[in-house]
């Protein structure tokens, strides 16, 4: 029997899970450290004399409290201006501030020194982590890791993960989707390789949410629809009790929590310390039981031991129905998207711990009133398990026919003349996929393109992540339309992206700067989704409208090239640059005209031109 | 003005806007894909998966085309109501759209064999 030299990581918000297929079975590596079985907490303390990461760190969240770090994976490869990031910081015991490139820092004291620390550090740390505790059960350190992302993670947080596992020392062979790595598990674990069938794998786990639809043909595991979040999970339910409890404790005592901005000493920091490890004990004491207790002398020093608030589940639900409502909302959207309904799917997987409380049960239930809610997979560490398969398949330790294949969250283009979104790689699209393109000069005589790399969904660039620029030089001079450039984009098995341009059999390739598409504040792709739904009607016409002017823009064009090199009279001469002069103007003042504007304009070049067979 | 409201005719139009403009939408991101390919930019395993799958796409896509065929084939020219100007008419329409249908199916069969020839060079 042999060991997969490769091992499966399960990156976690809260916990991180590694695993690795031995003796053909998949083993979870424990952490001696840790009294969650095989879990490590993703958590770092920075000490006066040590660096403790997982179990031991979260000890230290009041002792050390604003040099503990964790959440990490909630602000990995975002900007500090983010929305969500803002939303976060609320109940975090550590402070944030951007550093000169616009990313969020964390500014620790460790060995004595005043320092700062990125996303990227903090999530390398807990890899290099789970790499000695691999080392440990082992006996070999690992350099090879399969690490798993959410499926929603876009094109910067992807890198700054692959980022964060290069400082960790780790190749990563692949980077594979929490919920496909889960559907992977439940496929090879629960002998489910043969026959066609569609799984729905709902991921709930602690910073994140994510639902795809996966369809399962012979032990091909094929990702068809991708929905979620990146910003909804646990975390944001934490949240939400820790004001229900603040406003109980302030009704009984008088003591604001929540007021930490207002008074940031030293106490009201412990004391909110604290407050966050309370939550975490009711949350789950919740999910069994119908109410528990909170003792105010555990939280606040100055208050009697005795006095105590009663926490119901039926406050917790009532307080956090929007989350629960939001996870069935994306949910049938991910249905919709896959062209699914929900009795079109035989099985529904559970994952992420988040999945235990009573409530999501219950809203699943009524969503798939006729299947049983699959948990026969360990909700920790289902991922893990998948990602170990996956590495020890890549190491060529399991033979077994079945294979991955992810698909992209959101659609990849360029931009076209009038700010459109020229679509290269559909949202949904299987990877890996290499596209190409070709695109014309749109103006007379013009020696270079210039190419702005997108990733969105709406049909105009104005509210997608601009990812990079790349330009070609030295065309041919000519008409519009007349020289043309092939624009690539290909994605890898791990979602990343290359862009290549080519001309005349030159080649120019774009390396993309995640630290750039950072600074402009990366739009998550549940927003972009939302606007492009909500704004599907206006962006249309705006589309078409955008489209007419550069129609308008090509004929002025056409014109101008044309009009000394045809055979026309000095007089039809003059009247024709007399219109192409009047309409050019129009043009370049009324960027905003509206679409029956520009198709008069259009209207009345043409009739000029039949007149002189120009155009 | 009888094309206008003629059924059979629309039906006709009908096959034209949904199927067949679908059909050539599907055929122009096909030879996208294969051109994407054919650069090279992914890596040689990365290809041959990538490969394998737009075979699987091509052979959907001739499916989809023969269906078409048999769409056109199964409309009815000989109503009743129906002038023998507007059945010329309707006849020289779907004739039109099958030869639409046959030149995507040469199409697929140039596309099937470029990649079946990169399939065979990526994989020596």
């Amino acid at each position: 029997m042999t060991t997969s030299s490769i091992i499966g990581i399960d990156l976690g918000t809260t916990y991180s899970v590694a695993a690795v297929y031995r003796n053909g079975h998949v083993e979870m590596l424990p952490n001696s450290q840790s009294t969650r079985k095989s879990t490590t907490a993703s958590c770092v303390s920075y000490g006066k004399n040590e660096l403790l990461v997982g179990e031991p760190a979260t000890k230290k969240f009041v002792s050390n409290h604003g040099n503990v770090v964790y959440d990490m994976k909630r602000l990995i490869g975002k900007a500090y201006c983010d929305q969500t990031v803002e939303q976060s910081k609320k109940y975090w015991i550590f402070k944030l501030e951007p550093d000169y490139d616009g990313n969020p820092v964390v500014p620790i004291k460790h060995f004595g020194e005043q320092r700062t620390v990125r996303p990227e550090d903090v999530s390398a740390s807990v890899l290099k982590k789970m790499v000695e505790v691999a080392e440990k059960a082992l006996g070999v350190k690992p350099t090879k890791a399969v690490i798993t992302v959410p499926a929603y993670f876009n094109q910067a947080q992807k890198q700054a993960t692959l980022d964060a596992a290069k400082h960790a020392g780790l190749e990563v062979p692949e980077l594979i989707t929490e919920p496909a790595a889960a559907a992977y598990a439940f496929t090879f674990d629960k002998n489910r390789l043969n026959g066609k069938y569609d799984l729905l794998v709902y991921d709930f786990g602690g910073g994140t949410f994510d639902v795809v639809v996966v369809t399962v043909d012979n032990g091909k595991v094929k990702i068809k629809a991708i929905g979620g979040d990146t910003y909804l999970g646990g975390r944001d339910i934490d949240d939400k009790l820790a004001d229900l409890i603040a406003q109980k404790i302030y009704d009984e005592s008088n003591v604001d929590l929540r007021e930490v901005d207002k008074d940031n000493s030293k106490d009201t920091r412990r004391n909110k310390a604290k407050l966050m490890k309370a939550v975490e004990g009711v949350k789950i004491t919740l999910s069994d039981e119908l109410e528990t207790n909170v003792y105010l002398g555990d939280i606040i020093n100055k208050l009697e031991d005795a006095d105590e608030i009663i926490i119901r589940r039926g406050e917790l639900e009532k307080a956090c129905e929007d989350i629960f409502v939001k996870t069935i909302e994306l949910t049938k959207r991910t249905l919709k998207d896959a062209k699914m309904s929900p009795s079109d799917i035989k099985e529904v997987l559970l994952v992420g711990g988040s999945t235990r409380i009573p409530r999501v049960l219950q809203l699943l239930g009524d969503l798939f009133p006729d299947r049983k809610l699959n948990q026969t997979i360990d909700a920790d560490e289902a991922v893990a398990y998948g990602a170990a398969i996956r590495a020890a398949q890549i190491d060529g330790v399991i033979k077994a026919d079945i294979s991955l294949t992810e698909a992209t969250p959101l659609s990849l283009g360029t931009d076209t003349v009038g700010d459109c979104f020229s679509e290269i790689i559909p949202r949904n699209s299987s990877v890996p996929i290499a596209r190409k393109s070709r695109y014309y000069t749109s103006a007379n005589n013009q020696t270079r393109i210039h190419f702005n790399i997108y990733e969105g969904v709406r049909p105009i660039v104005d509210e997608s992540n601009r990812l990079g620029t790349i330009e070609i030089n030295d065309l041919d001079k000519g008409e519009a339309g007349s020289q043309y450039v092939d624009l690539t984009l290909s994605l890898d098995k791990n979602g990343i992206l290359n862009v290549f341009v080519e001309y005349n059999g030159r080649t120019k390739h774009m390396i993309i700067n995640y630290v750039g598409v950072r600074k402009s504040c990366a739009r998550s792709i549940e927003q972009m989704i939302n606007d492009a739904e909500r704004y599907a009607g206006s962006d249309k016409l705006e589309r078409i409208r955008r489209e007419k002017r550069f129609d308008l823009s090509a004929i002025l064009e056409k014109i101008g090239y044309r009009i000394d090199k045809t055979g026309l009279t000095n007089s039809e001469k003059t009247e024709m640059q007399k219109k192409y002069d009047e309409v050019k103007k129009w043009h370049e003042q009324n960027a905003k005209a509206s679409l029956i504007d520009i198709e008069m304009q259009i209207e009345s070049l043409r009739k000029i031109c039949e007149r002189f067979f120009l155009v | 003005v009888e094309a206008d409201t003629d059924e059979t005719y629309k039906k006709l139009v009908g096959v034209e806007r949904g199927t067949i403009a679908s059909l050539h939408q599907k055929a122009h991101e096909l030879m996208e894909e294969l051109r994407g390919l054919e650069g090279g930019y992914l890596t040689s395993e990365q290809t041959q998966e990538s490969l394998n799958k737009l075979g699987k796409r091509l052979r959907l896509f001739s499916e989809e085309c023969m269906r078409a065929l048999m769409t056109l084939d199964a409309v009815d020219l000989t109503g009743v109501d129906t002038s023998e100007t507007q059945r010329n008419i309707n006849r020289e329409k779907r004739k039109t759209l099958v030869q639409t249908v046959q030149e995507l199916l040469r199409h697929h069969d140039a596309l099937e064999d470029r990649r079946v020839q990169l399939s065979t060079e990526r994989s020596t």
